[in-house]
């Protein structure tokens, strides 16, 4: 998911000189299978493979490290990797963050022998922890990045843990050491103290500038466990991964723990029960290149006729049909989404062109969930799921940039529990589909488990805000003279609401902030409506804490009355829960708006003006007898207040 | 069988610019002015050859700028260049727009032996202090003088223009203006809410809060002054802005309300001839190089569609008191309004913006009237 596709890098290659061999192996298979069997020396010896993996706090330089080892490999030239060949979506790079790099294999000669070195990557954002957990159940070590002025950063240490429940063998280098305010030993330490590693034999080096970068390739050589695991054992591969490729469908990116696959291996998934022929398999370089066969010990990708990566579950095992393995790989779990929106379009007859848009984001992000939905003020859009907060908003971020779609999201909410007095246990995402009051038993609402990194002196704000979020203090620990770490449970809905800004604005930017979903919990929630001139505007609804709610309606309410423009009558403005109006605001009628007059016959002035007015009213949507231009919704819906 | 046609005449020059006035007007030397001159007479002798063979001329209008700013015997030479190569009706109405201090008894002399039956004034209010703030080079007194100045010589179709919202200016003013209007016995008077446009200097004073212009309230309290006070006094209000004593509607602007054909000459005047509209050059250096090629000055033209026709029709004919002619819509556009706009019609008639009567016309109220584009937008396909 998230991930770029692989035809861009092939055409990345070729357009900076590389080989034509590139597309050769993308577009015929089996031409460079025996090609690659003739020429590639690629050692079968499973001793000399080396699976790791790297894990780094955003901007501490994952993207340049992995760049530079691709170089020093020689698989790429300095040319190439100036700007970090691997994370080339424009978002990734706008934003400086790499969501996900594509798995590459690197060879090596060390002592007189040639090392096989699978790099998989690891997104490094806590909506994909369990993504995070099956990459990094495909290798026996990881690099962990720590920069040397920043230090351990919290998501940093939430990666470190997962990696350590896969019993990896974590070898820490300290990057960025030429920077005048690096502290290399302090960093060291820190590493030491916080972690738990022994990080003295860190190599110290700089990404950026190459200096002491082999040193991180001895080190994955010496230190990190070659595969174990029977080439001839019955198929056994982890999917860690998938992608879309045009050509070729939705491809598995894999790592064989046992047995062997090749062209005309049928298989099937353990999980999902379906079965294919393989078409291809191959390794990265880091463009596709296509291999005889994979086995135990390696990474690289299956074709197999795949249509869709939906088809395709990270965590599931690929094993022969015909000859299966006993048990599948452990840590198998259908994802979830976490966070949900309606995503509407701006102009109502867009529709077809944003469904369009979700399923090519669908093709490869497998994690994407939307279905139609219906609202009186927006019209005809759709309910989408994600796994957090980034992940909305890079998905919102792509149907603008990619698909040139003007949209609207309507606030982010949480999948709710309402057991019903009938017995019944729904699930409820959007707010429209709660059922009445009387219908309803209870609610339960989802939960975090929050750790908050602080410096000392932004505790008492932090607290102050966790309390205002609802939130139930745990523990405080100090880590060390700079830093505590402060632990919360926490709804969910409020973090989805505005607890990211709040946070950073109240400690400066200082506290990095990490959270695991830490189940259910029975709560005292209330649905919230907007009525606009009497009538309920369904996109503006909202479920929430019943104590929250006056504060909120009040809000909102404020809002509207300063956006929505004054029209041809008296728009009421009302907060609502139930009958019960907890909240209201005016937008007075319109007095005047003519032109003064038609200059000596010159109507093209007045032309111009009817049609800008109804270009205006073309993004204006209807609510009841209420015009609500289209900014008005997302200046609402936007989270900052 | 002639067709009916009304001319326009655009004379882009003024004295000097007032605060408010984005119009194509300039300050210009006089021989630019001369130049201007001959561009336009070779326009009007070049435009009657493809028009004249078809159309009368009903009225003529002569715009602005400032049109008494001129030097003597410019109007003249137009009306003449006019009489000479169109044919123009006996009757026909024939107005000058002037601003008083630029008129004089031999100017008055003048336009009224060149044919001239129809003068519009620019007023704008009667306060000395409001007048000087707004640029004006005239003095009430310098209006009232104008005023006898063209009564003396018997014209008395007379118009004219104030302006209602302006910064500074109060109710009491409003009354002031309006009253002396009355009392002058002034048969037409245009009553204009002040609009500030882009790229005056009022709008730089406004945008820097130099001055501050009336509340919203407080302009429409005006302007139900204004039209009160003539509604009392006799005149009928026969458009948003115009009000006018029993024989006194002005015909040019009811040729542009009623989508009929005129023919604008000189710089950026527009014409409609059915079905196409045009615009010259608003250029005065473009102009001035199209006429010495003798060639027509269009800096654009287009062919309005129904459906733009359409629009056009909501949008002049709420303007006027006697409203949108639905039995004559249907025959036109073969659209029964009434049908097709049924719940947009029914709401505004509720919001008692719009009022149906029994012979089918839809009249804005008036409060309609202060809302008029909101009307149209929703009586217009989007």
């Amino acid at each position: 998911m998230f991930r770029q596709r692989l035809q861009q890098y092939t055409g990345y290659g070729t357009l900076l000189g590389m080989n034509n061999h590139t597309e050769n192996a993308s577009q015929s298979a089996s031409q460079s299978a025996i090609h690659t069997t003739n020429n590639n020396t690629t050692p079968r010896d499973m001793q000399s493979i080396r699976n790791f993996s790297i894990i780094a706090h955003i901007d501490h330089g994952k993207s340049t490290l992995a760049d530079r080892l691709m170089e020093k490999t020689g698989l790429i030239s300095q040319r190439e990797s100036k700007n970090q060949l691997l994370d080339s979506m424009e978002l990734e790079q706008e934003r400086g963050i790499t969501i996900k790099l594509t798995p590459v294999t690197m060879q090596y000669k060390y002592n007189g022998k040639t090392y096989t070195l699978n790099l998989i990557d690891t997104p490094g954002h806590v909506d994909f922890t369990y993504e995070v957990s099956r990459s990094l159940a495909a290798c026996e070590g990881a690099v962990l990045v720590v920069d040397a002025s920043q230090g351990v950063e919290a998501q940093t240490l939430a990666n470190v843990y997962l990696a350590l429940n896969n019993n990896l063998e974590i070898l820490p280098v300290i990057n960025k050491i030429d920077l005048p305010s690096a502290r290399p030993e302090e960093v060291k330490k820190e590493i030491e103290d916080v972690i738990g590693l022994d990080a003295s034999q860190a190599p110290c080096i700089s990404a950026k500038s190459g200096l002491n970068v082999e040193d991180v390739l001895v080190d994955i050589i010496e230190h990190v466990p070659a595969p174990k695991g029977d080439p001839n054992a019955p198929l056994k591969a982890l999917i860690f991964d998938s992608y879309y490729d045009n050509y070729k469908g939705a491809v598995c990116l894999i790592r064989i723990v046992e047995g062997t696959v090749k062209q005309g291996t049928k298989i099937k998934m353990m999980q999902t029960g379906k079965q294919y022929e393989t078409v291809e398999v191959g390794i990265f370089v880091p463009q596709t290149q296509a291999k005889q066969e994979l086995t135990a010990g390696d990474v690289g990708y299956l074709c197999a006729s795949i249509k869709t990566v939906s088809d395709i579950k990270v965590g599931d095992t690929i094993t022969e049909e015909q000859n299966p393995t006993k048990e599948p790989l452990p840590g198998y779990k259908e994802i979830m989404p976490v966070v949900y929106c309606g995503i509407f379009p701006v102009e109502g007859d867009k529709y077809s062109l944003l469904k369009d848009a979700l399923e090519k984001l669908k093709l490869n992000d497998a994690s994407l969930r939307f279905s139609p939905e219906n609202s009186t003020a927006l019209g005809y859009g759709f309910r989408c799921g994600f796994l957090g907060l980034l992940h909305m908003d890079i998905i919102t971020e792509r149907l603008e940039r990619e698909f040139k779609l003007d949209i609207i999201t309507t606030a982010p909410g949480v999948a709710y529990h309402v057991y019903k007095t009938n017995g019944d246990m729904l699930e409820i995402s959007n707010p429209s589909n709660l059922p009445t009051p009387q219908e309803i038993d209870h609610m339960e609402e989802p939960m975090i488990s929050a750790e908050i990194f602080t410096p000392p002196e932004y505790v008492g704000d932090i607290m102050q805000l966790a309390k205002e979020k609802r939130g139930e203090y745990k523990d405080l620990q100090y880590l060390d003279a700079s830093r505590v770490c402060l632990k919360y449970t926490l709804p969910l809905n409020e973090i989805v609401y505005d607890f990211f800004d709040r946070l950073k604005s109240c400690t400066h930017g200082y506290a990095s902030f990490d959270y695991t979903l830490a189940g259910y919990q029975t709560s005292d929630l209330v649905k919230m409506d907007m009525l606009l001139n009497g009538d309920v505007c369904d996109a503006l609804s909202l479920i929430v804490h019943r104590e929250k709610a006056y504060t909120r309606g009040r809000q909102i309410a404020e809002k509207l009355k300063n956006v929505i423009p004054r029209q041809l009558f008296e728009i009421p403005i009302q907060a609502s829960i139930g009958n019960k109006v907890i909240a209201r605001e005016t937008v007075k009628a319109l007095r005047k708006d003519v032109i003064a007059k038609c200059y000596g016959g010159d109507i093209s002035r007045k032309r111009k003006l009817l049609e800008k007015q109804k270009e205006g009213k073309k993004r204006m949507r209807m609510l009841g007898s209420v015009e609500l231009p289209s900014e008005a919704f997302m200046s609402i819906l936007k989270l900052d207040d | 069988m002639r067709k009916d046609l009304s001319l326009y005449i655009h004379i882009p020059f003024c004295e000097s610019k007032c605060i408010y006035c984005n119009f194509v007007s300039s300050v210009e030397t006089p021989d630019k002015q001369k130049q201007y001159e001959q561009c336009l007479l070779s326009e009007i002798k070049l435009r009657a050859k493809q028009y004249n063979p078809l159309y009368t001329i009903r009225t003529i209008y002569i715009g602005g700028g400032t049109p008494s700013c001129l030097t003597a015997g410019v109007i003249k030479r137009i009306l003449s260049t006019i009489y000479l190569n169109f044919t123009v009706q006996n009757d026909a109405e024939i107005t000058i727009e002037v601003n008083p201090n630029t008129i004089t008894e031999e100017k008055v002399q003048e336009y009224i032996a060149a044919g001239v039956n129809r003068v519009s004034i620019g007023l704008q209010c009667a306060q000395g202090g409001l007048l000087k703030f707004l640029g004006r080079k005239h003095t009430y007194a310098d209006f009232e003088k104008c005023v006898k100045l063209f009564r003396a010589r018997n014209l008395n179709n007379i118009s004219v223009d104030i302006i209602l919202g302006l910064p500074k200016q109060s109710q009491d003013d409003v009354k002031t203006t309006v009253t002396n209007l009355i009392k002058l016995n002034i048969p037409h008077i245009s009553a204009y809410m002040l609009s500030v446009e882009d790229e005056t200097p009022l709008k730089e004073m406004v945008d820097n809060q130099q001055v501050f212009l009336p509340k919203e309230k407080e302009t429409i309290k005006m302007y139900a002054l204004t039209a009160s006070l003539l509604k009392k006094a006799g005149y009928t209000r026969y458009e948003v802005s115009n009000f006018a004593k029993p024989g006194y509607k002005s015909k040019h602007n009811q040729v542009y309300w009623n989508r009929q054909d005129y023919l604008g000459l000189g710089l950026a005047a527009h014409s409609y001839i059915h079905p196409v509209r045009m615009a010259n050059t608003d250029e005065l250096d473009e102009y001035i190089s199209f006429m010495e090629q003798n060639k027509i000055p269009l800096s654009d033209a287009e062919k309005i569609s129904t459906e733009e026709a359409k629009e056009e029709c909501v949008m002049l004919s709420l303007r006027t008191a006697q409203g949108l002619d639905t039995t004559a819509y249907a025959n036109e556009f073969k659209e029964n309004i009434l049908q097709t706009k049924k719940a947009q019609i029914h709401k505004l008639i509720q919001l008692k913006l719009l009022k149906l009567t029994e012979d089918g016309f839809l009249q804005a109220t008036d409060a309609g009237f202060m809302l008029l584009n909101r009307i149209i937008l929703e009586l217009v396909n989007s």
